[in-house]
């Protein structure tokens, strides 16, 4: 099942945060929880984590782009 | 944005984030501002009424720290809580925003329901004074990231942008200066803070303190958390900022905490 890695909510006043850099490749298998990206708002950086455990399967913000709150940023095929 | 002029007539930018619930009010710590909790406010809303605000010399706020100490600083909220009309609120601070939320609730307990601190002023083994002396004085990129560094245990939580908006913030006129005299203030006043945190340890108010395992700038030092009694959560891999590091365990700890606490 594809399962996709959503932009979190950022609270009221971001509306959209810029994918600072992805920590895993395409294809790289990840763990439920594990981080797999850092996004960077003006204000902070946090990390991303994997929703679900399986292979990352597309990056569809690339690092250095800006997607808004509730975009998806990758998918991975879950176990 | 919701500007509010306190007791002594300066500004404090104070803004209600979301959520409904009990009242509940963010304490960021020095040279920060309430935009740091961004990791944590949509959480915190599930179960309260949240607002933050910048502290006096911080973020939007006026740069007119007084003498600059935690107590000055603490009186200042307390007079922004009462002209908001908030009373019994659930307070969360780090660092510098945890020894006011201490401050405040030994000084005006009724203005507490519960405390949450996070690497608290007060608590530990005393922030770093090289720390509050380097930081007013940053100028350069390199030297700044050099620094934001110490704060946390995975450098790549402390972003180019993070750097930049740093350093802009330290040229707006006369923050350097409120930001030197509350660095004093934290070292200076470290008794007195220590005392207020006694005061609190001596009474019934429901309190949880998270501090980061690596905390190198204030840190832990296990035998006062022991005497301050409460809720205590250690967060591994994480340093002074385990709120941003670790959001998901500290939301967690935070909620269920809330939860025992229950509705005041």
């Amino acid at each position: 099942m594809d399962v996709p890695i959503v932009m979190p909510q950022l609270g009221n006043e971001i509306e959209e945060a810029q994918v600072d850099g992805w920590l895993k490749a395409v294809g790289d298998r990840v763990a439920e929880g594990e981080q797999i990206l850092t996004i960077t708002t003006p204000k902070l950086t946090m990390e991303i984590e994997a929703p679900a455990s399986g292979t990352l399967t597309e990056i569809l913000v690339p690092a250095d782009e800006l997607a808004s709150v509730g975009a998806t940023l990758g998918i991975i095929a879950s176990d | 944005m919701t500007e509010t002029v306190d007791g002594s007539g300066a500004a404090i930018s104070f803004r209600k984030l979301g959520g409904s619930g009990p009242e509940m009010v963010l304490l960021h710590g020095f040279g920060s501002d309430r935009m740091s909790w961004l990791a944590n406010q949509p959480a915190l809303e599930t179960v309260a009424s949240v607002s933050a605000l910048d502290l006096p010399g911080h973020g939007e706020s006026g740069m007119e720290v007084g003498d600059g100490t935690v107590a000055t600083l603490s009186a200042r909220i307390a007079a922004l809580l009462d002209a908001k009309g908030l009373s019994a609120v659930h307070l969360v601070g780090h660092s510098l925003g945890g020894g006011i939320a201490l401050t405040l609730a030994a000084r005006r307990p009724d203005l507490v329901a519960s405390l949450v601190l996070i690497a608290p002023a007060g608590l530990g083994a005393g922030v770093d004074p090289v720390f509050l002396e380097a930081f007013p004085a940053l100028a350069d990129p390199v030297e700044t990231e050099a620094l934001l560094h110490r704060l946390v245990v995975r450098p790549r939580l402390i972003a180019k942008t993070l750097v930049g908006r740093v350093l802009d913030q330290l040229a707006k006129p006369g923050s350097r200066d409120a930001l030197r005299a509350i660095a004093t203030g934290i070292v200076d006043g470290k008794p007195e803070i220590e005392a207020a945190a006694a005061i609190v340890a001596a009474g019934s108010l429901p309190r949880l303190v998270i501090w980061g395992e690596a905390d190198t700038i204030n840190p832990l030092a296990p035998e006062r958390l022991a005497a301050f009694g409460g809720e205590h959560q250690i967060i591994a891999g994480a340093a002074h900022l385990p709120q941003i590091e670790s959001p998901r365990p500290v939301n967690t700890q935070v909620l269920d905490f809330l939860a025992r606490v229950g509705p005041r």
